[in-house]
């Protein structure tokens, strides 16, 4: 008996189009013709009594992250779930592990369960990516990453003004001399964004950007913060930056461990600024000042975003923006010592 | 002739509907119902997703992964799943719970409906027995973490981790422990090794109904505010063990918050290794677990099985002491 495959082979289209060809979904009239064409030729039926055993959508929502096992995105599934939840929809997750190829693999494995939509939250979406997303043929919704050429609804934190708000804060505590630890460039948000708010800040507020205030993190973990951090000392020289703000929590905490194997005193000798305010970071000692990012809120929202499309709701806003929060702790404190931090600056 | 979802339903006598409420562990079918459907099941042998691998035609290289908790040690166990099963050939998507929102049989139930060809069961946190859904999943299941009495199973060598943490430390009068609480069955066993072994090793832990310690739910705030209560009741204990090193990071930070020195006045150890336990101050004496080679253990074994191999039936991944500065320990252990 002839297979679906080779239908597909005949017709020279994959086999999820001969599926959406079969379950009348949409599919370009040339495409449908063709299969129809090799439907004929190679003698393939359509098994409807089997067909209907399968149902034609699950009941699920698909959600791609980079890393299920960060708790940023721990807590955004979480958000996810109990807005689906309250929905009777149920969540599968595909992790993409950071990897491009895995990211338009899972798409295609939710494409081929029949996912009722899909949440996206990859590392970097370019031109490609961005309109393989608007080409997608169920509802789909992305969250903390933007791009411009993208249609569908956006839910996303604004990284750029979070991260100049901070070095605002920073100079208003007295600080002059303030270096930088980026995340990795590569990722849009995180990354790019936060860096430039740094860069903004020290010009738009007449602060100085002396030589080797600025690291990049090849990743987020605590070495890459440890090797970063120490980088940047032998790269500042003397006098060190009275303050690091490094663009992730763990990325600070290895800043934190790279000062402290130094024998630098935070914050009375050197202060520590992170980002995303991991649970963690509350009980290190010293506590560590954070952005909180309501990872969980921006699950909820993206979750209602994509509830609203499955309903047909129209929605005028493409972007979602959410809102974030500054958290100065111990790691900053400048009321410690703070004739040496105006010394030096 | 393969057995279908219609000889299934002959055979119980009900629906076509109901068989297939009870394939997906649907709420709304009374227990009588149940038991028939899944007796005519077992009598013929039905697979649940034959119909669907017939129509995909091919037998499904998806595994899919259940972790009802997304904690942050799993980025590692994650990072090695995914590359060792890819290596095989196969892909991974996951079910959560997301910390109890959802009810794990229905997160089972969905990873079912995903046309899986074999399943990976992270049973970090439920205690009971295994769900009603996996003793007739028709698919390889392979279980990780805590002990099952039958089934493939692949778990840490926490038994001889919790001896080898107290063979090394000194005995300095009373011992507290902050416990795993009665809910969470992985904490409630790897309680009751870190009791025995202290036994084993002399040291008094208090009698089991009235011990000298307190339940923290194995979390950060859960070791903090049990140690701080603790702290705030009496005199200090020389020795705190935590059930987790999240626990442990808590507590060193309640005993800083109140002034006391660690490990001069109190030694503090963790329990299962996390990526802080080194960053905190100071860094935690600990027995670690590698996450890496679990998840590479975890995707093996459900490679073989789905590969028609057949792997070892219990295995077990092993633990080194980090001597860390949380816990003054016996000269010879560091």
């Amino acid at each position: 008996m002839a297979s679906i495959k080779d239908v597909a082979r005949l017709a020279g289209v994959s086999t999820s189009t001969v599926s959406r060809v079969i379950n009348d979904s949409s599919v370009s009239a040339d495409a449908r013709r063709r299969v129809l064409a090799a439907m004929e030729t190679v003698g393939y039926r359509i098994n409807r009594a089997a067909q209907g055993l399968v149902r034609r959508h699950t009941n699920a929502v698909g959600v791609i992250v980079a890393d299920a096992g960060n708790p940023t995105m721990g807590q955004f599934v979480a958000g996810v779930s109990t807005r689906l939840h309250a929905e009777q929809l149920n969540l599968v997750l595909g992790n993409s592990d950071y990897s491009r190829d895995r990211e338009e693999d899972l798409l295609k494995v939710f494409e081929d369960q029949r996912m009722r939509g899909v949440i996206f939250t990859g590392e970097r979406i370019d031109d490609v990516l961005a309109s393989r997303i608007n080409e997608y043929p169920a509802p789909i919704v992305v969250a903390s990453q933007d791009h411009p050429l993208l249609t569908c609804p956006v839910a996303c934190f604004d990284n750029y003004r979070a991260a100049y708000e901070v070095v605002a804060h920073l100079a208003e505590a007295g600080h002059r001399d303030i270096g930088f630890i980026s995340c990795p460039l590569e990722d849009p948000q995180a990354g790019e964004m936060r860096h430039r708010g740094y860069l903004d800040a020290l010009r738009d507020l007449n602060l100085p950007s002396r030589e080797g205030r600025v690291q990049h993190a090849q990743n987020f973990s605590i070495s890459e913060g440890c090797r970063a951090a120490s980088l940047l000392l032998d790269a500042a020289g003397n006098p060190a930056p009275t303050v690091i703000f490094a663009a992730s929590d763990r990325v600070a905490i290895g800043a934190m461990r790279a000062l402290r194997d130094r024998g630098l005193r935070v914050p009375e000798e050197i202060g520590v600024f992170g980002f995303d305010n991991i649970p963690i970071g509350s009980k290190l000692v010293p506590s560590l000042s954070s952005v909180f990012l309501d990872f969980f809120e921006l699950g909820e929202v993206a979750a209602t975003l994509l509830v609203h499309q499955l309903e047909r709701e129209s929605t005028q806003v493409r972007k979602t923006v959410l809102t974030h929060r500054m958290i100065p702790r111990e790691s900053s404190d400048t009321t410690v010592f703070p004739d040496a931090f105006y010394q030096r600056s | 002739m393969a057995v279908t979802i219609h000889d299934v339903a002959r055979v119980a006598d009900v629906s076509l509907a109901t068989v297939s409420r009870v394939l997906n562990d649907a709420p709304t079918v009374g227990d009588r119902l149940r038991a028939r459907v899944l007796a005519a099941i077992q009598e013929l042998g039905y697979t649940p997703n034959e119909n669907a691998r017939r129509l995909s035609g091919g037998r499904s290289t998806l595994v899919g992964l259940a972790m009802p908790d997304l904690g942050d040690t799993s980025s590692e166990f994650l990072h090695a799943f995914m590359a060792s099963a890819e290596e095989r050939g196969y892909r991974v998507v996951i079910g959560t719970s997301a910390d109890g929102i959802v009810p794990d049989r229905e997160m089972l139930a969905t990873l079912f409906g995903s046309n899986i060809g074999g399943l990976v069961y992270l049973r970090a946190r439920s205690g009971g027995r295994p769900m009603q859904v996996l003793s007739v999943a028709e698919v390889p299941v392979v279980y990780v973490g805590e002990d099952v009495p039958s089934g493939y199973l692949v778990q840490f060598d926490e038994a001889g981790a919790a001896d080898s943490l107290v063979a090394a430390l000194p005995r300095r009068g009373p011992v507290a422990l902050l416990m795993g609480d009665t809910e969470n069955g992985g904490l409630r066993r790897r309680t009751a090794l870190l009791r025995e072994s202290l036994v084993r090793h002399g040291f008094d832990p208090g009698p089991e109904d009235a011990p000298r310690g307190d339940y923290c739910d194995g979390t950060l705030d859960g070791g903090y505010c049990t140690t701080l209560r603790l702290l705030k009741r009496g005199t200090v204990p020389p020795l705190l063990l935590a059930v987790t090193d999240y626990a442990a990071i808590g507590a060193l930070r309640a005993l800083h918050d109140l002034g006391y020195r660690v490990p001069a006045d109190c030694s503090v150890t963790g329990f299962g290794g996390s990526i802080y336990s080194e960053s905190c101050m100071p860094p935690l004496t600990t027995v670690s677990f590698d996450n890496g080679e679990l998840g590479r253990r975890s995707a093996t074994t459900i490679a073989d099985l789905m590969d028609g191999n057949r792997p070892d039936r219990r295995q077990l991944v092993g633990f080194s002491l980090d001597p860390g500065g949380s816990a003054l320990l016996h000269e010879g252990a560091k």
